[in-house]
């Protein structure tokens, strides 16, 4: 996956047929994580118990939303193009951001069922099963990221 | 889409706002290390949630990963709880916190 530039209010990468299959791969993942982890605040009273809950099911909506807006747009005509042997991906910024949350998403929840490894010391031959799918999706998604993180930093 | 992808712009605020707002303030908005996130995107989301420039975005995210934490804004307890459920969507740890 390659990031060619910005094409009116599109942000264009070229890719090959097997990186758009992790792309679609990953959204199909989507989502992992279910935020139950992570409190609105410190606070222990009835109050902030009932916030955080409101919290959690908004986060679990929003995610819902994603999903299938992410969808729409890898199916959307226009989306994936054929360039010679190779394809291009064109993405708005907002669907950009939103496939980046995504890719966010599997990455950190591949993380958590590989038992929260130290990133950098995967021992990847060791993985077989779910584990080896995990430990693909957690570098596509990290590769993934980084892609369009870098063309975001670009005004389309 | 828009609900998931536009950086937010509040609005400016005239000076008896910006006065009620100081007296009402109280709670602030903290971002925890994590050690998975990269640092590339936690930068990016403080950029899209805060709208701030790269520069500022990084330095709150240097502080965040080598501090523990960052307190990113103090704001109303409403204001708070937005931007929080606006970086817990980005899938970062963030709370707020009663200003002590």
């Amino acid at each position: 996956m390659k990031f060619q530039g910005v094409d009116e209010d599109h942000y264009v990468w070229s890719l090959s047929a097997s990186e758009k299959r992790a792309l679609i791969m990953i959204v199909e993942e989507f989502p992992m994580l279910d935020g139950s982890l992570r409190p609105l605040s410190s606070d222990a009273t009835p109050e902030a118990a009932e916030h955080n809950q409101l919290l959690i099911e908004a986060l679990a909506e929003r995610r819902q939303q994603m999903r299938q807006d992410a969808r729409a747009i890898l199916s959307a005509e226009g989306t994936f193009q054929k360039q010679g042997p190779k394809l291009k991906l064109r993405l708005k910024r907002s669907e950009a951001d939103c496939l980046l949350q995504i890719a966010n998403d599997v990455r950190v929840g591949c993380w958590t069922r590989l038992g929260s490894p130290d990133p950098a010391s995967v021992p990847w031959w060791e993985l077989i099963g779910d584990n080896a799918k995990f430990g693909f999706l957690l570098d596509a998604c990290g590769v993934l990221q980084m892609q369009l993180i870098h063309a975001l930093r670009r005004a389309p | 889409m828009a609900s998931v992808a536009e950086p937010l712009t509040l609005p400016d605020l005239d000076e008896q706002r910006k006065t009620d707002l100081k007296l009402d303030s109280g709670y602030l908005v903290v971002c925890w290390n994590d050690p998975v996130n990269l640092m590339e995107y936690v930068t990016h989301v403080f950029q899209q949630v805060f709208g701030w420039d790269h520069s500022k975005a990084e330095r709150h995210m240097m502080q965040v990963h080598n501090e523990g934490k960052s307190v990113l804004t103090r704001e109303t307890m409403e204001r708070a709880e937005h931007y929080v459920h606006q970086l817990q969507g980005y899938s970062l740890h963030a709370t707020m916190e009663r200003e002590q």
